[in-house]
């Protein structure tokens, strides 16, 4: 069956160039023309139009009062009204340049100055090159038509700086302090610091051994002080009698009946030698017959000793008598 | 009687209770009547003193930091140096340096004498041993004597140590 419908196709094909039908066919695709432009307003802003406008601006074609009549040239039996009319649908497409509007563009350029105090003194700058911006402006009448420039003409807009040279110029510098503050980011966290402290010796490339000097020799301090000693009394021996005579025990005790005129019973304490009976005061005798004494305070002088003899009372009253002895 | 010009010396360095040194001398008269009286300064050894001084830290601190040091200080020169304390015969001076002691006693210090034979010995007809470093001649020995029968000759270490204990509560 399709064999047969397509011998027919074929048929009709061949009858077709066999009458030499000049059947035209205007297939080609439909061409819609469209032009847009920049529109810009002053404001750079753009209008739009509301539909009405655009329905104006695109206005509809009816088809069928423009559709060309169709002519099929040349028949065949077998041929069959095609039935299709091919046409070309123009649109027009009426663009309206809405506004246009000088656009005026200012470009400066300024030059920036900068004032940097420096603390050095008297520094001189033999060859000093300045570079100098000028204000350029740059006035262009429409965007639309702003045109590109060639490189070399980039290039002359460049050259268009002036450059000026000063030779042996002097810059006076002030005599100030330079203050310098770098912000630096610290990214020294706690724990690092903790690290740093335990384990101080880390960054330490040197170690400084500190050398104290030491003496091992011992100093002593001297005072002197008589009075610390003279606190404490002196011991005197009791002696025998044996080595005296009876005369001068004698004399000895009438001394002492004579001075205190104490004629009650005496007893005998003791003998003793070499008591300092001018600076001798305090005297105390203990239960062996000792005799201690303390020499009065501030007494320079030498004192006299003598030997003496110690007698004692009923109502226990020491008294003392000097023995002079014979040369 | 004794020629009164004539002193003694009776130094005496002891070791208090909180392991200070205090040292002093008093010259006496031949009465023991004091003259004069100079103590030191009491000294307490540091551990690093006593590691670098070892065992001979205590001689060095008796004999030639306190004792040297009073015995140049004094002013009254005295005849003779009496001392308790055996350990300061290692004193060199120029007055002889003389221990005296009641031989009854067998005290450590009796037996560190026996050991030193360099040491020279006499006894007086009181009883007391002499061990003295130095030169004593017979006038010496006789003139101790009768000082020794005098006065009790050992009573002025007993005052002198009372007043190093004195001059310790008071520092």
């Amino acid at each position: 069956m399709f064999r047969r419908i397509g011998q027919y196709f074929k048929d009709i094909t061949e009858t077709i160039k066999r009458e030499r039908g000049k059947l035209q066919i205007n297939s080609g695709p439909i061409g819609f023309k469209l032009k847009t432009q920049n529109f810009s307003s002053a404001n750079d802003d753009i209008d739009i139009k509301d539909l009405q406008t655009l329905r104006q601006m695109f206005t509809p074609i009816d088809i069928q009062d423009k559709i060309p009549e169709l002519v099929v040239k040349g028949e065949s039996e077998y041929a069959h009204s095609l039935g299709v009319s091919s046409a070309t649908i123009h649109f027009r497409v009426v663009l309206k340049r809405l506004t246009e509007h000088n656009l005026n563009i200012s470009i400066k350029s300024c030059s920036c100055g900068f004032e940097e105090i420096l603390g050095f003194k008297e520094l001189e700058i033999n060859r000093f090159l300045e570079t100098k911006l000028k204000e350029t402006d740059f006035v262009k009448d429409e965007m639309n038509e702003l045109p590109l420039k060639e490189t070399n003409e980039i290039d002359n807009f460049q050259l268009s700086i002036q450059e000026e040279l000063f030779i042996s110029h002097k810059a006076n510098v002030n005599n100030c302090q330079m203050k310098t503050e770098v912000m630096v980011d610290d990214l020294e966290t706690e724990f690092d610091q903790k690290q740093k402290a335990a384990f101080h010796f880390e960054n330490s490339t040197g170690f400084n051994a500190f050398v104290e000097s030491y003496s091992p020799t011992i100093t002593v301090n001297c005072n002197h002080s008589l009075g610390c000693v003279m606190r404490f009394p002196i011991k005197r021996y009791k002696v025998s009698k044996i080595g005296y005579e009876r005369d001068e025990l004698k004399r000895a005790l009438s001394f002492i009946l004579k001075r205190y005129k104490n004629a009650g019973q005496l007893v005998i304490v003791g003998i003793y030698k070499n008591v300092p009976v001018d600076t001798a005061e305090r005297l105390t005798f203990t239960k062996n017959g000792e005799l201690f004494f303390y020499l009065k305070k501030g007494n320079r002088k030498r004192s006299i000793l003598l030997d003496v003899l110690v007698v004692k009372t009923k109502e226990g009253r020491y008294h003392v008598g000097p023995i002079i002895r014979k040369a | 009687m004794s020629d009164v010009n004539m002193s003694l010396g009776y130094l005496m360095v002891t070791r208090t209770s909180e392991n200070e040194y205090v040292g002093g001398i008093m010259v006496t008269d031949p009465y023991a009547i004091p003259v004069e009286f100079k103590y030191s300064e009491p000294i307490k050894p540091t551990g690093l003193q006593k590691i670098l001084y070892g065992n001979s830290i205590e001689k060095y601190l008796l004999v030639d930091v306190i004792a040297k040091k009073l015995l140049q200080n004094i002013e009254e020169k005295p005849k003779f140096i009496l001392i308790e304390d055996a350990r300061l015969l290692d004193i060199q001076f120029k007055m002889p340096i003389i221990h005296i002691s009641i031989p009854t006693k067998e005290n450590e210090a009796a037996k560190e004498i026996k050991v030193r034979e360099e040491l020279s010995k006499e006894s007086l007809e009181s009883g007391y041993a002499l061990v003295f470093n130095g030169t004593l001649t017979s006038d010496d020995i006789k003139w101790l004597e009768r000082i020794s029968d005098e006065i009790d000759i050992l009573e002025p270490f007993h005052r002198l140590k009372e007043a190093l204990s004195y001059v310790c509560s008071e520092e």
